[in-house]
């Protein structure tokens, strides 16, 4: 069994009194998971990581870092070892120079400056920024920004990391480096947890899916599980992945003789045509 | 032609000259290297018990919730945004608004102390509009005098059951008139006349800016109406998040 | 990419080649030079350090003649208009160069308010040009790590890194207002002018006071603790940089010496 890193007991938040945003959710995250987080807008997937990270207090329930209960005396335990990376790279961007502002976090963590050196241009170097270094925010791209707001948390060196619908507002290519950058992510023992609504996305991504919907978790499983259930799928206003879909259609027609689990890439496709 | 109708053609001459060399009209910031070293420091030392005042605000409104140090940030990048921006115009002259009334009515005149002495440093760093030098004598108009005079103005009409929106509207006029004014006198403390001494002065820099000066104070007041306007029509809980962290209780 | 062309002095102090000039040093430069020039009062220290600012900014920063000459206009209209105020006098006017009737009085110019003029306008173009060696050359994060070193309270300078960032998102966002307005028609004439253009600054408002919460967990997701900590460079101080000012203030001392000798 792998290391369980974050365990979430019975949390509740609101905002106002009158209506939860988030009703009693309960999981654990385990080392090295990569989970995609599906559900509409409103669903309250970005409080649920604002309460991972402790930018947002549980109203009920409470949150366990490497079994040590999350109290507003060791918060900054949860902010340094959860990071997120925005859905808005302007929000979540500050300082005046790229390598300010990717120093910010490490600079906050009160590290001896060599480090925080050291860390920041190895983020800038990760995600191919040398040319931008002593540049300005405001003078970057889209696709840049994004990548120096993904830059401020691998500065960090967070266990776990959230990405806030990492690929809305990118085009297909900055679309495919994020892909790239997750799997380098991964490849350092990494837990990704990201929100998406591209459902083809999230099943080549995921091992775990986890769907909210007004606020409740209503589904928790594996990429194939979450995806086979009509009901749940029909609930939560998610369609089938394409791939799945195409599978289901081919083997109906005999094409596909072999049983087995439905492959995740094009390239598992085309093999087990 | 009577010498009559040649006195007004002179003064319109001379009126559309000045009109024509300020094609871009912004409030009258003193320009860095006008004033001499003991008008710095005396208008800077002049600042500094309304600039105590206002940090001692601030610092107790962050006590009560951090979190208003983004929102205290972003009231001063709008006032930075709303004086960089061009009102529009048929003429194609560009002018610029002040924002101090707009500012005094919806962030409270001790928080605009501070967060107009930012501005103001950042218009002169990054506009090269007013200077370091004249940084004192340029807060003290702008983010003080004319802040005040506004606010005192907005609420007398408060009480006095005036129009809400005359009352703005009087608020802005006569806030972007007041800096105006003191800036003039500023300027003429600084460069009295040979004959008539600081008020012959006062009138001659009130007459050469008056053409650029008047009519942005009526548009400003025109423009701060519309924004209240508009702004009373979204959903209250915006306006109560301002009225909460920043008007002064 | 910001398209206003307001904030154009940010852009060259990205791009100057005295960018790498030690912060501390071009800064007080740059003030030393100011306070010299409206200290001094004197024809001949404003035009020695406006000539060698010009060498400075254009010839050692790289930025260009043009552009250079282009951010010298800005204050144009002020100096004129208060070279104009300063240099005409009313009243009986005795020994003038030139008077008329004006009015009820006289407007007439003196040689000495002539002086006064001409003097005033020359000295604040170069106190200008002073301003420039540091505004043209250091970006906003870096001028604000000197007012950190003359201890600034890190309130005021917590709100200067943020009101810079914000001023750039904000212009941003009322680009996007005016595009998007404009293409409905919303600039057609002056009256929809108006309520276009405070329609957007009011809804720039609403956004920003909302904006600025996410801002704020943004921070604190990241170790914000109320005190906002930014990476500062470490700029080494040459003896080549030093050499520049050593220029000026030999070229000050020599206008001293010739303004000495002469009155």
């Amino acid at each position: 069994m792998r290391e369980k890193i974050l365990e979430v007991d019975h949390l509740s938040f609101a905002y106002d009194r009158d209506r939860d945003t988030l009703k009693d959710i309960c999981l654990a995250i385990y080392q090295r998971e990569k989970i995609a987080v599906l559900g509409a807008n409103g669903a309250g997937k970005t409080t649920f990581f604002l309460n991972l990270n402790g930018v947002r207090e549980p109203t009920n329930g409470e949150i366990r870092y490497r079994g040590e209960t999350i109290v507003r005396k060791n918060i900054n335990r949860l902010r340094r070892n959860v990071g997120i990376v925005f859905q808005d790279a302007d929000s979540q961007i500050i300082a005046s120079t790229v390598k300010a502002e990717v120093a910010f976090g490490p600079l906050n963590m009160k590290l001896p400056r060599e480090e925080v050196e050291e860390r920041t241009l190895r983020a800038v170097r990760e995600m191919k920024l040398e040319d931008h270094v002593m540049r300005p925010p405001h003078y970057l791209s889209g696709g840049e920004k994004k990548r120096v707001s993904i830059a401020d948390i691998l500065a960090m060196d967070s266990e776990v990391m959230i990405f806030d619908e990492p690929t809305a507002s990118l085009d297909p290519v900055n679309a495919q480096v994020l892909e790239e950058v997750l799997d380098q992510i991964e490849q350092k023992g990494k837990t990704v947890l990201l929100s998406t609504h591209d459902v083809d996305f999230a099943y080549r991504f995921a091992q775990r899916v986890l769907v909210f919907c007004g606020g409740e978790l209503i589904g928790d499983g594996t990429a194939e599980e979450i995806f086979r259930d009509e009901s749940l799928l029909r609930k939560a206003n998610l369609k089938k992945p394409v791939l799945m879909q195409l599978y289901d259609l081919l083997k109906e027609k005999g094409k596909i003789g072999k049983p087995g689990a439905c492959p995740k890439k094009i390239s598992d496709f085309a093999a087990l045509l | 032609m009577t010498t009559k109708q040649k006195k007004w053609i002179a003064s319109l001459a001379v009126l559309s000259v000045i009109v024509g060399i300020t094609p871009n009209a912004y409030a009258m910031h003193i320009m860095e290297g006008y004033l001499a070293p003991r008008y710095c420091i005396a208008w800077g030392v002049l600042c500094i018990p309304f600039l105590v005042t206002g940090y001692l605000s601030i610092n107790k409104k962050l006590k009560e919730n951090r979190k208003n140090i983004t929102l205290l940030a972003m009231a001063g990048a709008f006032i930075f945004v709303i004086s960089s921006l061009k009102i529009p115009s048929v003429t194609g002259s560009c002018s610029h608004m002040t924002g101090t009334g707009l500012g005094a009515i919806l962030f409270g005149p001790t928080a605009v102390s501070i967060l107009g002495i930012i501005v103001l440093l950042f218009q002169a760093i990054l506009l090269a509009h007013g200077g370091l030098t004249t940084l004192g004598a340029n807060t003290f108009s702008m983010a003080i005098a004319g802040p005040l005079l506004s606010y005192g103005i907005f609420l007398l009409c408060k009480k006095l059951k005036v129009n809400r929106y005359v009352g703005i509207f009087l608020a802005a006029f006569l806030g972007d008139l007041f800096t105006y004014c003191v800036t003039s006198f500023q300027l003429a403390i600084a460069y009295p006349s040979a004959e008539g001494g600081v008020m012959a002065s006062v009138g001659k820099f009130l007459g050469v800016f008056a053409p650029t000066q008047l009519p942005l104070a009526v548009l400003e007041g025109i423009l701060t109406v519309l924004i209240m306007i508009a702004l009373k029509t979204y959903a209250t809980p915006e306006l109560n998040m301002l009225k909460l962290n920043m008007e002064e209780k | 990419m910001h398209r206003g062309h307001e904030i154009s002095a940010d852009t060259y102090s990205y791009l100057s080649a005295l960018r790498e000039w030690n912060t501390t040093y071009k800064v007080a430069f740059s003030v030393g030079a100011l306070v010299t020039v409206i200290a001094a009062d004197s024809v001949g220290v404003s035009a020695v350090t406006l000539l060698f600012m010009l060498f400075l900014s254009v010839g050692v920063g790289k930025i260009p003649a043009r552009d250079y000459f282009r951010l010298m206009k800005i204050p144009l209209a002020f100096i004129l208009l208060g070279g104009a105020a300063i240099t005409a006098q009313f009243g009986s006017g005795a020994d003038s160069l030139f008077r008329t009737r004006f009015f009820l009085t006289n407007l007439y110019v003196t040689q000495s308010s002539l002086t006064l003029g001409i003097h005033v306008t020359l000295k604040a173009f170069s106190a200008v040009s002073a301003l420039y060696l540091m505004t043209l050359s250091t970006p906003m994060g870096e001028i604000i790590s000197v007012f950190r070193k003359i201890r600034v309270p890190v309130l005021i300078l917590e709100l200067m890194h943020l009101i810079y960032r914000y001023i750039f998102i904000l212009s941003e966002t009322n680009q996007r207002q005016k595009d998007s307005a404009g293409s409905r028609l919303g600039y057609c004439d002056l009256k929809t002018s108006f309520r276009t253009f405070s329609g957007e600054l009011a809804n720039l408002l609403v956004l920003s006071m909302k904006k600025a919460e996410t801002y704020y967990d943004a921070m604190e997701a990241r170790g914000y603790e109320g005190n906002a900590l930014f990476w500062e460079e470490t700029k080494p101080l040459t003896a080549g940089q030093l050499l520049y000012a050593g220029l000026y203030l030999a070229l000050l001392l020599g206008t001293f010496c010739l303004i000495g000798r002469r009155g």
